[in-house]
């Protein structure tokens, strides 16, 4: 268990807060450098990199895989919609977080976003767990407080940042058009 | 009501398939989901049907597609494109047709957005007017080059609202314009800006007690010339937004009514510490007169009262007359402004009124960790001096106390004194301003009394990192320490120190090792015994008894913090090196309603910053 050493080495890369309407529409993917270990990124419509993210909303479903191997497929449901979070044995902690955990519950995720081929050639995310916890509602209201203020410093960013042009000769779609969203995910905290 | 009939749908559903599902189960479960965790119906009925389905090993049926309500009225923010829809609203401008094929084309609003619309010739529909409320019922929505339009053809019903059922005006607050919208508001003409386009009839800052805002009169408008400290009534304004900003506009539709004085809306007495952009009633005494006026400024100086200062300005106008030093007045009609995060009060000729008044006010101390852009008084400990950069600098360095350390200028002028090293002063009425980020006070003009005979304990480069707590890494817990002096290394499970080997006489204590994350920068950070202690509730000794009593020994204290700490938000204050950070004081952070409503401001693009 010495992950101190491993982690020195490379930096860790930041856990990204995104809504899921907005993870939901991301699908260009990418490796940064020719390592095997390199890391791999997902691009948000918003113009930030991802490599890991933290997620949180009511856990509203659970499904365990029938076959061997113990592999969970979850759906947590933040404002804005839906993600897609599954954990393997890949993923011990999160695997024996996620056995405890009975729906409907609030959680936190932190995991790997990737993206899917669906079999009818759509573009899926799922979230791949590495913790959840079952967390009091005010967690999810601070993660929603939280990643409204950091989706709109992405918005309001300036314009001549790399990723930020990358997304928007990919994506096609105005940055001010993430607002509506932004502001559901705000209206919705009841204080 | 609609539980039940959820709860109705999945049991008829199941019972059809020869499954009985207990009813007082399932309606607790919608209850749960809905409820008490504000799941949409929809997805709660969706979400239950999965689980049962998969109970009695059946395939999942779809859930059945939301019927919608023929009758209801459709808000306009609310329409989507390919959409049958009724709405009630106001015909707030009519656009002249240019085609044979349109009878009629504008905008019609409602309180929670505006639509273009176009009546197609072929509806014989009857003619509508600017200014009034009509309901289209089976309107079509579309869609062309991204916008939303609504079509009104020969299926469509149009009747004119009947005065009864119009909604009355309701004047909007300036500081809760939203774009895109066709509004009434009132408040006074605050700043008129030179005329730049022959289009444009006037240009100029609008403010009422609850904020500022632009406004433009275009010059198709005909609209009568509004004067600088007027109050108007504006109906029939639409409400815009460019590069963030949002602004309203006075078109031909406009109606414009000036408001006398006695009309004028009473205004809420705001204390000084509490004041926003608007207009303001303000009662404050004059703490500082500066010294060096310009020719279009008459004077300036710092007015306040218990609740905080702020600096005023008397411009060079006709009728405009100086304050006096240490005198109360009431001041109605300040015009409250902000520039580069500092707000600033104008005072217009004849709203400065003086009071018989003569309390002396107990300025409100601040930490310097609270202190903004702004006037502050502070209680201080010059900690350093930098060597003099500049010709005009008198002296600059950095100031603690308690809480933490700023920096601090102070020009050469006549009055200006330099600080002495390791003193204690209290600083009343100082302005502090942000420059690359960075908070700096200046000391001019500020009065600054040296106290003899105290000590203050300055909190030196403290740091504050609120982040999610995003892993627990091992080493975290209870732990062993090396008793040799000056080593307190950690020591393996065998007790063993890698510089001193064996250690059977180690000593516990608590840490927390993982990493904070702020969704930007994420830190290695440790944890100290104090911030655990806060965050877990244990010390060393229920820690101990804790390990003790499980099998687990020193691991079920890992879990126990794990549970407690992992995916929470965390406000911890300590030292950071690069991305290492050492932390000394934490606690869970709270929901911070402040900020929830200063990001739905910001979301909506209101900010005039």
């Amino acid at each position: 268990m010495s992950d101190n050493a491993a982690f020195r080495r490379y930096e860790r890369e930041p856990a990204k807060r995104v809504f899921a309407a907005e993870l939901r529409e991301a699908f260009h993917h990418f490796r940064e450098g020719t390592d095997e270990k390199s890391p791999t990124f997902i691009l948000l419509p918003t113009g930030e990199r991802c490599n890991r993210i933290f997620i949180a909303g009511t856990l509203t479903e659970k499904k365990k895989s029938e076959g061997e191997a113990v592999f969970y497929q979850i759906r947590v449901m933040d404002p804005t919609g839906t993600f897609f979070v599954s954990a393997g044995s890949y993923q011990p902690e999160a695997l024996h977080q996620i056995s405890t955990i009975e729906s409907p519950a609030h959680v936190v995720v932190i995991g790997k976003p990737g993206v899917f081929q669906s079999p009818d050639g759509r573009n899926l995310v799922s979230v791949r767990a590495e913790s959840i916890t079952a967390v009091d509602k005010s967690v999810v209201d601070c993660w929603i407080l939280d990643t409204a203020r950091l989706s709109l410093d992405r918005i309001e960013k300036n314009t001549d940042d790399a990723d930020h042009q990358k997304a928007a000769e990919i994506y096609q779609r105005a940055l001010d058009s993430w607002r509506p969203k932004i502001k559901d995910a705000l209206s919705s905290i009841q204080i | 009501m609609e539980l039940k009939e959820i709860a109705d749908r999945i049991s008829e559903k199941f019972a059809a398939e020869g499954h009985i599902i207990d009813r007082a189960k399932l309606e607790e479960k919608i209850n749960r989901f809905v409820e008490e965790f504000s799941v949409p119906p929809a997805e709660a009925e969706r979400s239950i049907i999965g689980d049962y389905a998969r109970q009695f090993g059946m395939e999942i049926p779809s859930a059945s597609p939301p019927r919608q309500d023929a009758d209801a009225v459709t808000l306009i923010s609310e329409i989507q494109a390919e959409q049958w829809v009724t709405v009630e609203g106001q015909i707030v401008t009519l656009i002249p047709s240019r085609s044979p094929s349109v009878a009629q084309s504008g905008v019609i609003s409602d309180q929670s957005g505006t639509m273009r619309f176009t009546v197609w010739a072929k509806a014989n529909a009857p003619v509508m007017e600017q200014g009034k409320w009509y309901r289209l019922e089976s309107a079509v929505a579309d869609e062309y080059n991204g916008q939303v339009s609504l079509k009104v053809h020969s299926g469509t019903t149009i009747t004119e609202l009947s005065p009864e059922s119009v909604p009355e005006t309701v004047i909007t607050a300036v500081s809760e314009i939203k774009p895109k919208r066709w509004i009434a508001v009132e408040g006074e003409v605050t700043t008129l800006f030179p005329p730049r386009s022959p289009s444009i009839a006037q240009s100029g800052i609008l403010a009422d007690n609850s904020g500022t805002i632009r406004f433009t009169v275009w010059a198709s408008a005909n609209a009568p010339l509004l004067e600088q400290g007027h109050w108007y009534h504006l109906e029939l304004v639409e409400s815009d937004e460019f590069n963030g900003q949002v602004s309203i506009k006075v078109h031909a539709g406009t109606k414009i009514t000036p408001v006398s004085k006695d009309e004028l809306p009473q205004i809420e007495k705001t204390p000084v510490g509490q004041l926003k952009p608007g207009v303001a009633l303000v009662h404050g005494k004059v703490v500082t007169i500066e010294k060096q006026p310009s020719e279009q400024i008459l004077q300036r100086g710092v007015i306040a009262d218990d609740s905080g200062a702020i600096r005023f300005i008397i411009r060079n106008n006709p009728g405009a007359e100086p304050l006096v030093e240490n005198q109360w007045y009431t001041i109605n009609g300040a015009v409250v402004d902000r520039y580069r995060g500092t707000l600033s009060m104008q005072i217009p000729p004849g709203s400065a009124e003086p009071l018989e008044e003569d309390t002396s006010i107990r300025p409100n101390i601040i930490p310097i960790t609270q202190a903004g852009p702004g006037i502050v008084c502070l209680r201080v400990k010059m900690v350093q001096e930098y060597e003099s950069t500049s010709d005009r600098l008198l002296q600059a360095g950095i100031l603690g106390d308690e809480s933490g350390t700023i920096r601090f200028t102070i020009w050469k002028d006549d009055n200006s004194v330099r600080l002495d090293p390791d003193t204690v002063y209290s600083i009343y009425y100082a302005s502090v301003d942000e420059f690359n980020s960075r908070l700096s006070v200046t000391l001019n003009g500020a009065t600054c009394i040296p106290e003899e005979n105290v000590t203050m304990q300055v909190r030196t480069s403290n740091e504050e990192v609120c982040g999610a707590f995003v892993h627990l890494s091992p080493g975290s817990g209870l732990i062993k320490r090396c008793p040799v002096e000056g080593c307190g290394r950690v020591l393996s499970r065998q007790n063993y120190c890698p510089v001193h080997e064996i250690q059977p006489n180690y000593v516990y204590d608590l840490r927390v090792k993982g990493w904070l994350d702020t969704g930007v920068k994420t830190y290695d950070t440790i944890i100290s015994r104090e911030g655990v202690e806060e965050l877990t509730g244990l010390n060393l000794i229920s820690a101990q008894e804790m390990a003790e009593n499980d099998p687990l020994g020193l691991e079920t204290v890992f879990y126990h913090m794990n549970e407690q700490i992992l995916g929470r938000y965390l406000v911890c204050r300590g030292r950071s090196l690069d991305n290492r950070f050492f932390a000394y004081n934490c606690e869970y952070q709270k929901f911070d309603s402040g900020l929830l409503a200063e990001l739905i401001n910001r979301v909506e693009g209101e900010s005039h910053e």
